[in-house]
């Protein structure tokens, strides 16, 4: 068993090695610049404890972002999880034509966030925009909307393309899970006559709720990690009212060159993710979730 | 046979790897079709300096200045490399730059230099640290077209600018005035616009934004006049998403016909006149001046450096040279849409005439069009930059007061430049 233990520790030596270095030293060293007035200008890396931290605070945009990084990720969360799960079960059953189908819903996966991003900025356009077009000629709306200039407007645009991308990864994930649930199973709850809103509560819903689990909680991280749109639609604006705290981190980085609030920032994203991952799984677990 | 021919092979490679000197290039503002002309011009300057290769490395553009600052930092092999004027002083705060005063003083091609030019080059301390390839200044993009459809004539100054464009807006018909930017980069527009209803801005390096009181302009009342003008150009004569423009909207603005008056740099040129296919649609004026006869415009600028540390200096030097000479540097600048840096280039018929005229005679009439210099130097600006467009942004939406935000602007400075005042 000893002599196992060592041949396994030696067969994941390299890797834990390969992930120390590209992925816990430079966490580290981030962690350690968020102490560190570290700007392209001086390369000092003075240490001034938590003033990044305190001036992160103090910035109002800052707030405006944790808050918006709470609406964005919750309500991206839910819409793309409500629709891929009704799509997967749309797509359950075979019709048709079903593999162009699928093929054509789960193309916004294979797109880059950038490419999106500009695509709905264009579509949101305040006065070449499709959407803006549509709407008049529905006549739900009297003169254009400047979506991307109008803070009431901006990150809810952004949220609508996220959704629009986000969709297909759990429509994908879940489908696969609704495959892989036995038939017998459905037939047997038939048998004991239960109807198709009873099947799918206990039947389906118990058998891919480990995938529905992860698959949110994979989610959530990398929604509130995931930039690219907000950054090409409207790149946190109009002053700041649709930054998350991921885009506020590259502007404080590209815009200002100041990696130490960057970094700071960095830290809270990551203790916020941490505490939500613990969490979300402890209470899961109790319930039986794994 | 075969094998005599490879040794051969192997042995000339051998000769050219280690025989020969190879510069290291490091170039930041890149774009696919910049990189091959320039690493057309490395190839003449190859041919005709037997003996040193150049090898030029092209950093994406979105990180590009990050990476270079980075393998200046960590002292890797770099000899030549773009200098941007906002690096500039973090260059030479880290000792990455040479003082190129030695070369500078056996090249006749320096009295050829434009006096920006010089002015540029030698901004730090008096040394030379840098030679600009190219200047980047604004000036007044009208659709010709539009214009003389509505009887309207060139505006002269702020006032005829804002009067005109508020003439040809309708937002009923989407038509409007002027292509305002509110997005990235706004305050290198707002404050053209702003800063020219100050009667006496200071134009000296290392006084940026200040008056020659020596007090922030902002919140000045000639500061304070230009802010509301500029925000009378936003709800006047602009279309309500500018607000958050960026170049390719403000482009798109004017090439559709919904925004005629454009301020914009000499290398938009190229992209408006292939995207109208017509020159005759546009024209460039020199920039409008405001209430004091006098506009202050800023110049972007970029060059070549040798870093400090650089093994090859002389090399290093014939390349800047062969780079700044008046042939190769016209035919860089028509590329590259930046103003050539010598006398003998502005001769061209391609700058003398057509929509470069313009930018000939806000170089050539100082007292009408001073130049002075942003502080990019200063540690501060960039949170300044970002401040700026965040408040501006508010004020537009009605969200920040304009005063507030003025004074705010000119404390901010007044913290950077340690004033008491």
């Amino acid at each position: 068993m000893s002599k196992d233990r060592r041949f396994i520790f030696v067969m994941i030596l390299p890797t834990v090695l390969f992930i120390s270095l590209v992925i816990f030293l430079p966490a580290i060293r981030s962690i350690i610049m968020a102490f560190q007035d570290y700007n392209m200008y001086f390369l000092t890396k003075k240490f001034i404890g938590f003033k990044n931290f305190s001036d992160a605070f103090n910035d109002p945009v800052f707030i405006q972002a944790t808050k918006n990084t709470l609406i964005w990720t919750l309500l991206s969360l839910a819409l793309q999880f409500v629709l891929g799960f009704s799509l997967a079960l749309l797509l359950r059953r075979p019709f048709r034509g079903r593999g162009v189908y699928t093929a054509l819903v789960f193309y916004p996966w294979a797109v880059s966030g950038f490419v999106i991003g500009l695509q709905w900025r264009w579509m949101f356009h305040g006065s070449a925009g499709v959407i803006n077009d549509l709407l008049l000629k529905l006549g739900l709306i009297q003169e254009r909307i400047a979506f991307l200039s109008d803070p009431s407007y901006a990150l809810y645009a952004a949220i609508v393309a996220n959704v629009w991308y986000g969709v297909p990864f759990f429509a994908i994930m879940l489908l696969a899970a609704l495959q892989s649930v036995p038939q017998e199973l459905y037939e047997a709850a038939k048998i004991d006559g239960a109807n198709a809103f009873k099947q799918f509560m206990n039947v389906t819903i118990p058998y891919v709720r480990p995938v529905i689990i992860n698959t949110t909680l994979i989610r959530f991280i990398w929604i509130v990690n995931f930039p690219d749109i907000i950054f090409s639609m409207t790149n946190g604006g109009p002053a700041g009212s649709s930054h998350i705290l991921s885009t506020l981190l590259i502007s404080k980085v590209y815009n200002e060159y100041n990696y130490g609030v960057a970094s700071a920032i960095g830290v809270i994203i990551m203790l916020i993710l941490a505490t939500y991952a613990y969490v979300y799984l402890k209470i899961n677990r109790s319930e039986g979730g794994f | 046979m075969r094998r005599l021919f490879l040794i051969a092979c192997l042995v000339f490679v051998m000769v050219s790897i280690f025989g020969a000197i190879t510069l290291t290039m490091v170039e930041t503002i890149t774009s696919p079709a910049r990189t091959e002309l320039l690493r057309q011009l490395l190839d003449e300057f190859e041919a005709t300096h037997p003996g040193i290769k150049v090898e030029l490395i092209s950093p994406p553009y979105e990180s590009s200045d990050q990476k270079l600052i980075m393998m200046l930092n960590t002292k890797q092999k770099v000899d030549v490399f773009e200098v941007r004027d906002n690096f500039l002083a973090i260059h030479v705060n880290n000792k990455n730059l040479l003082d190129l005063s030695e070369f500078v003083r056996d090249w006749d091609g320096w009295n050829d230099l434009i006096d920006l030019a010089k002015t540029v080059a030698t901004k730090i301390e008096g040394k030379v640290y840098y030679i600009p390839y190219g200047f980047f200044i604004k000036a007044l993009f009208y659709r010709k077209d539009i214009l003389e459809k509505n009887n309207i004539p060139v505006p002269q100054t702020m006032q005829e600018l804002y009067e005109y464009a508020k003439k040809l807006t309708n937002p009923a018909e989407g038509k409007y005035g002027f292509a305002f930017r509110g997005g990235p980069s706004e305050h290198s527009f707002s404050e053209i616009v702003i800063m020219s209803h100050v009667p006496n801005i200071d134009p000296s390096p290392n006084r940026g934004y200040l008056t020659t009181d020596g007090v922030p302009y902002h919140d000045t009342p000639g500061g304070i006049e230009g802010l509301k003008m500029w925000v009378k150009l936003y709800h006047d004569c602009s279309p309500k998403d500018s607000l958050n423009w960026g170049w390719a909207e403000q482009v798109n603005g004017f090439v559709s016909g919904m925004t005629p008056f454009l301020i914009q740099d000499p290398d938009t040129v190229p992209i408006v006149e292939r995207r109208l296919g017509d020159p005759n649609l546009y024209g460039v004026a020199p920039m409008p001046v405001g209430p004091y006869g006098k506009v202050y415009l800023d110049y972007g600028n970029a060059g070549w450096g040798i870093a400090s540390y650089s093994k090859y200096k002389k090399e290093a030097w014939e390349l800047i040279k062969f780079l700044s000479s008046p042939e190769v540097n016209a035919r860089f600048s028509k590329f590259n849409g930046s103003l050539p840096i010598s006398k003998s280039a502005f001769a061209d018929p391609y700058y003398a005439t057509g929509p470069y005229r313009a930018w000939y005679e806000e170089l050539t009439n100082p007292d009408k069009y001073v130049f002075y210099e942003r502080p990019v130097h200063m540690p501060g600006f960039p949170a300044y930059a970002e401040k700026h467009k965040n408040d501006i942004q508010n004020i537009l939406l009605g969200k920040k007061d304009l005063y507030q935000a003025a004074k705010e602007w000119a404390d901010f400075w007044r913290k950077e430049y340690g004033i008491t005042k």
